[in-house]
This record gives structure tokens, C-alpha cells and sequence, in this order.
């Protein structure tokens, strides 16, 4: 995997409202030797996408002010943030959510409840074909 | 295919001549109408087929229109239903009791058939738009609430099943013997919940919008393999000999998630239902173009009464229950439903107290284009 930018090893943002979640996700993802950046609703991960350009975004999809459909249509509008690999994490299964997430333009989806190792297989996955 | 429910009209007067041409006036609706003499009949005849509108004549005998319509209006079940009254008076003191008793129509008899005619469908109509228009309405309350529940109960169960994990690694410290058993009771109870909450939502998504099907081919034999080992632990622990025997090894075009689960939900079963000691055995055969999966088991069996009940969603059989096998009544609905959907069929055979035969055939070819295609419906 190739860290953008100057890093040492990639930054992965974290965006989930239920903060017991995103501690377990962040946890799981240092263990695993990333960098973290995490934030609690929409706006603050699109603020940090646009701000740290992380080399990889998870967002939960239910989430207040902005959800994690909308956080990817911007990411995606954005000419500095288009590249950026989004993985969305959603507790819902129905089909239609899934085909939503790609039509906003996600590269992936995790359901809830994910296995760690599930997780990791995922985000390395990703970073790894980078 | 079934007909839809007609229209059902009660029209009640003590005359039969008016009844009849009531009767007539209505004919060309398509509605199915139904005759009272007096208003006792009529409100015993409108709490037993629930009727969508009453023709009822004011003045009768003993119980009147009035009665029926103040009666029958008391009921929150009768509220909607429209209600005509028919009388020989055109006086404003009729007009106001059949208002005040709750009708929506007042009609004087003679009346001209066309005007009844027009009266009685428009009045349908409206009814029908209304009921419509609710069952939009709790339609979309269904979906609003699978999806909160969907995230609501899963959402916990995430955080749940996520520390559990992580203090069973022994990533935060090292457990004693005694605080690791605790903490696999309580992640053995927490993915049991997952399952549940997980079998509710196919339920409910199955009734709501069908079950959609992720393909890849798979070996069925090896799924059938898989399944056989998931079942193996709780076997073990009841002493039963749990067997695979395989025929052939059918190449299936179907979601093996899914088939999985159904495999998964009719073995365990299969061990749930049979006594200490006793035999399960698994068979995967090819016949005609078809690949077959039999369970067999040696356990308690249904009785043929209840033999056709078992798909129905919440339906625990009498002798489960008796010896508190535990279940929530989801299996099976969901198993049959996977099958379906892969346009294969289930049969079961029991005998109670020798066993039960489950056999599952599912068609190996796919003409529809829709399936034995390599990659799996986009997600994966």
C-alpha cells in the first residue's frame, strides 16, 4: 500500500454517529498500523476529507445533518477529493441501500455487524490495489 | 388465481318489494349483495361479513334504520362505512335523525333505481380511494419501521458482538478461565439476538418486497459439506450420528449465502427435533436435470395435522412446544422462501414419533439469463 502525500502509512477517516462504533472501528483500524482521522456526523467528515485528503474514507450511512450518501456525492464532486476510495458501513441490508450507496458513488460497502477481520480485509483490499 | 374481494352491499328493508328493486338497481355493479328482513338481521349481517355500504329503510318494524345505523355507528369497525337511509317521509325531521343516527344518504322512497345506482357508486368509490390511500400509508409505515428497526437493533448488537471479540482476543488483558466462559455466554446470547433480529427483517422483507438473490455456482455437495460441519458441535453434544452421504457433486447457479442459511436452518432443525442418540442423516443427489437434498432424521416428527402449518411464520409445533424445544416459528418461512425463490420446491414426510423426511430439489439449469452467471450480483 501506497500512503499518499509525505505519510508513513495511510490515513483512513472514520464517520459513524454512534461513538461506542467509531472508537471500536478506530481501535481495530490502529491495531492494524493506520492512521486515523474520526468524526461523528456528515459535515465533520466531509471537513476532514476535504481538509487531510485521507487515502481512504469509512462512512456509516445513517447519519444526522449529512448521511454517508451525501458525504460520497460530495467527496465525488470534489476535484480534489473524486479519487478518494469510499467505504460506506451500513447497518441496513436491503438491496436498495446497496444499489444506493454505488449510485452516490461508493467503491464498497461493510455490513454491520462486520468482523475485524472483515474490516481489515476490506480497507486493504482497497488501499492495497491503489 | 384468487378473485379479489367483491364488494359487499347489505340491503335491509321489511318490504321485499323494495329490496328487489334495490336489488336490481345495484346489479349492474358487480357487487355481492346481501338481503335482510328487519334490523336485527341487518346488524347481525353487517358484524358478520362487514359489509362495504347498507341500504337500510328507516322504518321497520322493531329495530328501525336508525337504530341500526346509531348501533352499528358505536363500533370503531363501522365508522367508515357508508350508510343510506331509505324512507317514505321527505320531512326535515327524517333528514336530521338519519344525519344525527350517522347516515350519509337519505333517499325517498320511491326512488329512481339510476339515482340509487349513482348514489351507491359513488360512495364506493370514495370508500375505495380512502382505504387506498391508508394502505399506501401503512405501507410506507411498514418500510419507515423495518428500516428503523433494521438499524436500531443492529446497531447495538454492532458494538455488542465488536468489544466482545476484542476483549476475547485478549487484546485489553488476559481473561481467567471462569471470565472467558462468562463472556462467551454473553456473545453466544448476543449472536443468537443478531439471528433473530437478522431472521425478523428477511421476514419481513420477504412479505414486503420478495427475497433478491445474489448468484455465483457453487458446488452444492461442498455447501452441503459446510452446513453438515455447522450442525456438527450441537449433534455431538446430543450423541446423534449426523451423516453426509454424496451421490453426486451438482454444480448449482444459485446465492450461496442464502442456500447456506436454508441448509443450515433444516439441519439444525433436523438435530433440534431428534432425542439423544438418535440419526440425522444428509443426502445430496442429481436427478433430471434436478439436485436434490434430503435430511432425514430420527426425531419426534409432526403430526399430519400440523403438517401444512409449519411454513407459516410464527407456527410452533404442538409437540416442540410441549418439550420446550425452543424456536421462534422463522425458520422454516424463511427456508421455504430461499427455495422459491430459486425456483426449487420443499417436501416434508413425518411420522410422529419416527421422523421426519425433508427434501429439497432445486432446478440445475437456469434459462432465464438470470442466473449461472460467474459474478455475483454486484456487491460481493
Amino acid at each position: 500500500m501506497t500512503p499518499s502525500a509525505g505519510r508513513v502509512r495511510p490515513l483512513v477517516l472514520v464517520a459513524d454517529d454512534d461513538e461506542d462504533i467509531l472508537d471500536l472501528v478506530v481501535f481495530r483500524l490502529e491495531q492494524a498500523n493506520y492512521d486515523v482521522a474520526s468524526a461523528t456526523n456528515g459535515a465533520e467528515a466531509l471537513t476532514l476529507a476535504r481538509e487531510r485528503i485521507p487515502d481512504l474514507a469509512i462512512l456509516d450511512v445513517m447519519m444526522p445533518k449529512l448521511d454517508g450518501y451525501e458525504v460520497t456525492r460530495q467527496i465525488r464532486a470534489n476535484d480534489e477529493t473524486r479519487d478518494m476510495p469510499v467505504i460506506l458501513l451500513t447497518a441496513r441490508v436491503q438491496e436498495a441501500d446497496v444499489t444506493r450507496g454505488f449510485e452516490a458513488g461508493a467503491d464498497d460497502y461493510i455490513k454491520k455487524p462486520f468482523s475485524p477481520q472483515e474490516l481489515r480485509a476490506r480497507v486493504q483490499s482497497i488501499l492495497g490495489r491503489r | 388465481m384468487e378473485n379479489p374481494a367483491r364488494i359487499t352491499i347489505v340491503v335491509c328493508d321489511d318490504e321485499a318489494s323494495t329490496r328487489q328493486l334495490a336489488c336490481a338497481a345495484l346489479a349492474g355493479g358487480n357487487y355481492s349483495i346481501i338481503e335482510a328482513v328487519d334490523g336485527n338481521e341487518a346488524v347481525e349481517l353487517a358484524r358478520s361479513v362487514r359489509p362495504d355500504l347498507m341500504v337500510i329503510d328507516m322504518m321497520m318494524p322493531g329495530r328501525n334504520g336508525l337504530d341500526v345505523v346509531a348501533e352499528l355507528r358505536t363500533d370503531p369497525e363501522f365508522a367508515d362505512m357508508p350508510a343510506i337511509l331509505l324512507t317514505a317521509h321527505d320531512a326535515i325531521s327524517h333528514r336530521d335523525a338519519a344525519a344525527d343516527a350517522g347516515a350519509d344518504r337519505f333517499m325517498t322512497k320511491p326512488f329512481s333505481p339510476l339515482k340509487l345506482a349513482s348514489v351507491v357508486d359513488g360512495l364506493i368509490r370514495k370508500r375505495l380511494a380512502t382505504q387506498n390511500k391508508r394502505l399506501r400509508e401503512l405501507d410506507r409505515l411498514k418500510d419507515e419501521f423495518i428500516a428503523l428497526v433494521s438499524h436500531e437493533l443492529r446497531t447495538p448488537l454492532t458494538s455488542i458482538g465488536g468489544y466482545l471479540e476484542l476483549i476475547l482476543e485478549e487484546e485489553v488483558g488476559e481473561l481467567t478461565t471462569q471470565q472467558r466462559r462468562f463472556i462467551e455466554v454473553i456473545e453466544r446470547n448476543a449472536q443468537r439476538l443478531l439471528r433473530l433480529v437478522g431472521d425478523l427483517l428477511l421476514v419481513a422483507q420477504i412479505e414486503a418486497s420478495g427475497l433478491g438473490l445474489e448468484r455465483s455456482v457453487v458446488d452444492l455437495a461442498k455447501l452441503a459439506a459446510e452446513a453438515v460441519e455447522t450442525a456438527r458441535p450441537r449433534a455431538d453434544k446430543k450423541g446423534i450420528d449426523l451423516s453426509l452421504v454424496c451421490e453426486e457433486e451438482p454444480a448449482l447457479a444459485c446465492d450461496p449465502a442464502r442456500l447456506a442459511q436454508a441448509l443450515d436452518n433444516l439441519i439444525s432443525n433436523a438435530v433440534k427435533f431428534t432425542p439423544e442418540g438418535g440419526h440425522v442423516e444428509v443426502r445430496v443427489s442429481c436427478r433430471q436435470g434436478r439436485a436434490a437434498i434430503e435430511i432425514e432424521d430420527t426425531g419426534i416428527g409432526i403430526s399430519p395435522v400440523e403438517r401444512d402449518a409449519i411454513f407459516a411464520p410464527f407456527f410452533r409445533a404442538s409437540n416442540a412446544v410441549e418439550r420446550e424445544i425452543q424456536g421462534t416459528g422463522l425458520g422454516l418461512v424463511i427456508t421455504k422462501a430461499i427455495v422459491l425463490a430459486h425456483r426449487g420446491e420443499i417436501h416434508v414426510e413425518s411420522e410422529e414419533g419416527i421422523g421426519t423426511t425433508v427434501r429439497v430439489e432445486l432446478p440445475l439449469e437456469h434459462k432465464d439469463g438470470n442466473g449461472a452467471s460467474p459474478a455475483a450480483g454486484g456487491a460481493a
